[in-house]
């Protein structure tokens, strides 16, 4: 479970202050898989950087009983100088995991190559999506949070996130950006849209996706 | 709450374990381990400025100001200063050197400085383990006290930590700020007490020395290794005092702005 108390996150731009999220107050629950919808600039990644705990909210409080993974998205997690293999080290040891069996695991799942004994930098997004992918998926998360990162790979690598992630919906929930409307209905089945600070939750994605088409016609 | 939370206090002490652990290694791997550099460099500086150092004066004086070996004089005016140097820098970069791994959630700011303490704390010895120990060979010091050299060592790298922790937080708020600070900073070389005794310092110059901790902890540091040096100019209390309250408001500066931190610039 993971409570959001009060919350309000905010930024000062240029002497204008815009909010992410205003005085939000909302649990989401265990056994649902929720997709995050809104318009771009709205502040859905930095959504999820507050529920990781990666970035503080301004003020209230955020209260995670679950194990939540790291977002998964393209700005990167990993140390450009280290290889992948070493990042995947990192990882292994920060959350206390079997090191050489999420080495062997990731190097199977992420489909690298030799690139995977290559420092990060020289890679391209789509493969740090996939490297980033392969580490989350190797550890049990109650929560993964996913960036839009399911949109990187070809059709195969693709296949293959839908069906190791088909295995973790029996014990894990996702909390997915996205906005493709078939990935969001493939993934999701509850869904909350963010728009002007404030978090709508409906237990139906579809409406979900409705209220966000209404809110695009609008404006 | 899932079970793995059960023995609080263990498992948070066993992750920090963990954490400190996983980024010592990667700054190992990073720092010291793929190219030529790394290492060598850390023994490399203080050796060249010695040297330098020691190739200049030996040509414009006779004597340095204390013993018979200007290399000696260089090298325990030098590492001394070094070892505040090479630390405040080396903290005051390690936030922004693993800025993408505080996208973790698991890892703090805090982590970060505290791996780059404790593995140049580790690099600091090494270094001048082997460097006394091969100055040893050259020109063998009467008698060491150890006291004062590891007094001083501690007072240099508590004040090194305190104010590279600082100026994590100052940089990253400001660029203006670290510019000056760069060039404010260099003349420090200059004026620690380095190539010079601050007994030789006419009049006023003197007391404004004196100001700088720098001095004091160079000055302690030499007693340790010239037997007859008094350096009665040390003043414990004012170096001692400086040190704690650095490394106190540097690591609070840090505690406070940590959500700031790990926002970008």
């Amino acid at each position: 479970m993971i409570r959001l108390d009060h919350v309000t996150k905010r930024f000062k731009l240029k002497g204008e202050t815009r909010y992410i999220v205003r005085d939000v107050t909302f649990t989401i629950p265990r056994g649902n898989s929720i997709g995050l919808i809104g318009r771009n600039g709205a502040g859905k990644s930095t959504l999820l950087k507050l529920i990781a705990g990666t970035i503080k909210p301004t003020s209230g409080k955020i209260l995670r009983h679950a194990n939540i993974s790291f977002p998964l998205g393209f700005s990167g997690s990993f140390n450009g100088s280290l290889t992948g293999e070493q990042n995947v080290r990192f990882v292994a040891r920060i959350y206390g995991h079997d090191t050489d069996q999420l080495v062997d695991y990731v190097q199977d799942f992420a489909e690298l190559g030799r690139s995977y004994y290559m420092p990060v930098k020289t890679y391209s997004s789509g493969m740090k999506a996939r490297l980033a992918f392969g580490v989350s998926m190797g550890i049990d998360f109650d929560y993964y949070l996913v960036d839009e990162i399911t949109a990187v790979g070809d059709t195969n690598f693709k296949k293959k996130c839908k069906k190791v992630f088909q295995e973790k919906l029996h014990k894990s929930d996702i909390i997915m950006v996205s906005h493709a409307v078939p990935t969001l209905r493939e993934y999701c089945s509850a869904g909350i849209v963010l728009e002007d600070g404030v978090l709508t939750y409906f237990p139906d994605i579809s409406d979900a996706v409705e209220m966000h088409a209404n809110n695009m016609a609008r404006r | 709450m899932t079970q793995r939370y059960s023995d609080p206090f263990s498992r948070a002490f066993k992750r920090q374990f963990s954490i400190t652990f996983a980024l010592i290694v990667r700054e190992m791997t990073t720092r010291y381990g793929t190219k030529f550099g790394g290492y060598m460099w850390a023994v490399l500086d203080p050796v060249l400025t010695i040297g330098i150092l020691t190739a200049i004066f030996s040509a414009i004086a006779r004597t340095p100001p204390l013993g018979r070996s200007f290399t000696l004089f260089f090298a325990t005016g030098y590492i001394a200063f070094y070892m505040y140097r090479s630390t405040s820098d080396q903290v005051s970069s390690a936030v922004d050197a693993n800025r993408a791994l505080l996208n973790y959630p698991v890892v703090r700011p805090y982590d970060a400085i505290i791996a780059r303490v404790i593995l140049q704390i580790a690099t600091l010895f090494v270094v001048n383990a082997m460097l006394f120990g091969c100055l040893y060979l050259v020109v063998p010091f009467e008698k060491l006290r150890l006291e004062p050299i590891f007094l001083a060592s501690t007072i240099a790298i508590a004040l090194g930590v305190g104010v590279g922790a600082a100026n994590i937080v100052w940089f990253h708020l400001s660029q203006t700020y670290a510019q000056i600070w760069g060039i404010v900073n260099r003349p420090a070389f200059l004026v620690s007490g380095i190539f010079f005794l601050p007994e030789s310092v006419p009049h006023p110059f003197k007391e404004y020395l004196m100001w700088n901790p720098l001095v004091h902890v160079v000055g302690l540091f030499r007693s340790g290794f010239y037997p007859t040096y008094r350096a009665a100019y040390v003043e414990m209390s004012y170096i001692v005092g400086l040190a704690i309250f650095s490394l106190v408001f540097g690591l609070v500066l840090v505690w406070m702005m940590d959500a700031k931190l790990r926002e970008p610039k």
